[in-house]
């Protein structure tokens, strides 16, 4: 392998070697105790898709290791519920505390486990190296999967200029452990993007940080409500369409998904499944382009734009939150409003979030032209235990 | 050689309600300079102070993103169709 050799001793001594050795103290172990973090693994596809079960390169191997190392670390650190969710099997043996999770698809445990899903933490092989995509939900007590709480992101990339190399596996595991307890869980003290990445020469690491960016329309809390019921309620009276968004935003988990649904001539709704474009651009670009697909979406703008020529109405477009709620995020309103005013004024945007692989709640939103910011229609939240099994299920 | 630009509903009232804007230019940084000289303020709502893409603008040409080809000195020809479109994106 031609990576950059990166010493693993240096790496550790700067970023996170105490939390390998057994016994040590953080003044914040107790604070650390109820709270789960879940640690997952993805890759990238051949043809710079989001990661999934079936895309796993041959990287994966060493991404695995630096899940252990971030796990062991973890659990050196007094997490008090740890899980372990893979693609590959059981590709590392999980260190004593940690609960194995059997694979990405073994949803009801992750979801379980996952409950408050305080931390998510999703490491992934990129062409330059490696990320972990840090998902915190503010919310310290616990929470219902129809509450709508935001959700911190923050992206590490791991810019070796080359795929991870077993022997950086470590340490970038360590670090990103280490940057979750540093901070203890801190909501607001985690960078939004740390990037490493290392000169041609060899020589240290550049270290950048880059915050979150100002800007785009204003989004009143979900709690309040305030358009009549529509949109959604219509989606939901139409199963095959929903259970539909609900079938694809569920496939993608941990990814976010994403798709619209066009209103044709007669009335009648259609979803359409788009790619989500997110790791494409992050893999060109990861300065700018921060976020994986990870915690971020780009739809297929082409796809969406063919479809219209036929003469369609674009009624909403959707995309998933993957261990967050069901919100929209300031993300969300700078993408859909960037100067403030919405691109697409007569568009709704249906929001579903996913836990452990089920869609658990579901908002759709709008923007109110008088309060000049975005809003959701009344009934948005959780989804009616039901709903699937009857409707949904009885229409597949 | 008439370079054939299409413009997003967003931006159309900057280009009097028109769809297409015909330019010169042998790459799409000359196409959007073009543009910008027959519809002033056009530059600054595709390009950013840095001089890159706007974060949530997708230039195309033809079928791909320029950020995938060679950014603003992507060739273009009389063949291919520049698309200006909004990106639809956003994250948790």
């Amino acid at each position: 392998m031609s990576a950059p050799a990166h010493d693993p001793a240096q790496l550790l001594e700067r970023f996170g070697r105490q939390l390998l050795v057994p016994g040590v103290e953080l003044a914040r172990q107790a604070a650390l105790a109820s709270r789960a973090v879940v640690v997952t693994l993805g890759g990238i596809g051949p043809n710079g898709q989001a990661g999934g079960p079936d895309a796993l390169p041959e990287g994966a191997p060493p991404i695995a290791t630096a899940a252990e190392a971030c796990l062991r670390a973890l659990a050196g650190a007094g997490y008090g519920r740890l899980g372990f969710a893979s693609p590959l099997g059981q590709p590392i043996e999980a260190p004593a505390g940690v609960e194995w999770l059997k694979d990405a698809g073994n949803a009801a445990s992750l979801a379980r486990t996952a409950t408050p899903p305080l931390a998510h933490v999703h490491l992934a092989v990129r062409p330059y190296g490696a990320s972990a995509d840090v998902l915190i939900t503010e919310s310290k007590d616990g929470w219902e999967a129809g509450e709508a709480h935001d959700a911190t992101v923050s992206t590490v990339v791991f810019d070796a200029g080359a795929p991870l190399a077993a022997e950086d596996a470590v340490a970038f595991g360590a670090l990103v452990a280490r940057l979750l307890t540093e901070h203890d869980l801190g909501l607001e003290a985690l960078p939004a993007s740390l990037q490493l990445r290392w000169p041609e020469d060899g020589g240290a690491p550049e270290v950048s940080r880059r915050a979150p960016t100002e800007g785009g329309a204003e989004v009143a809390p979900l709690a309040k409500a305030t358009l009549a019921p529509g949109l959604l309620a219509e989606l939901q009276a139409t199963p095959t369409v929903f259970g539909a968004i609900l079938d694809h935003v569920e496939r993608e988990w941990p990814d976010e998904a994403c798709g619209f649904v066009l209103r044709h001539d007669d009335g009648r709704l259609e979803a359409v499944a788009s790619r989500n474009l997110q790791d494409r651009y992050h893999g060109v670009d990861p300065v700018s382009s921060w976020r994986t697909s990870r915690t971020a979406f780009q739809l297929d703008a082409r796809l969406l734009q063919r479809r219209l020529d036929e003469g369609a109405e674009l009624a909403v477009i959707y995309h998933s939150h993957s261990e967050a709620g069901a919100y929209f995020s300031a993300e969300d309103a700078r993408a859909a409003a960037p100067d403030g005013e919405p691109t697409h004024p007569a568009t709704r945007h249906l929001v579903v979030s996913v836990l452990g692989g089920v869609a658990k709640a579901a908002a759709m939103f709008a923007f109110d032209g008088e309060a000049r910011c975005f809003a959701a229609e009344r009934g948005s939240g959780t989804l009616p235990a039901g709903w699937r099994r009857g409707s949904h299920g009885a229409a597949r | 050689m008439a370079i054939r630009i299409k413009i997003p509903t967003p931006l159309r009232k900057m280009t009097a309600g028109k769809d297409v804007v015909e330019v010169e230019g042998n790459n799409v940084g000359d196409a959007l300079r073009a543009l910008e000289a027959q519809h002033p303020g056009m530059w600054t709502k595709i390009i950013d102070d840095a001089g890159k893409v706007r974060r949530f603008i997708n230039v195309y040409a033809g079928d791909e993103d320029i950020r995938f080809l060679e950014g603003l000195g992507t060739p273009v020809d009389a063949r291919t169709e520049i698309s200006i479109i909004p990106a639809i994106a956003g994250g948790a």
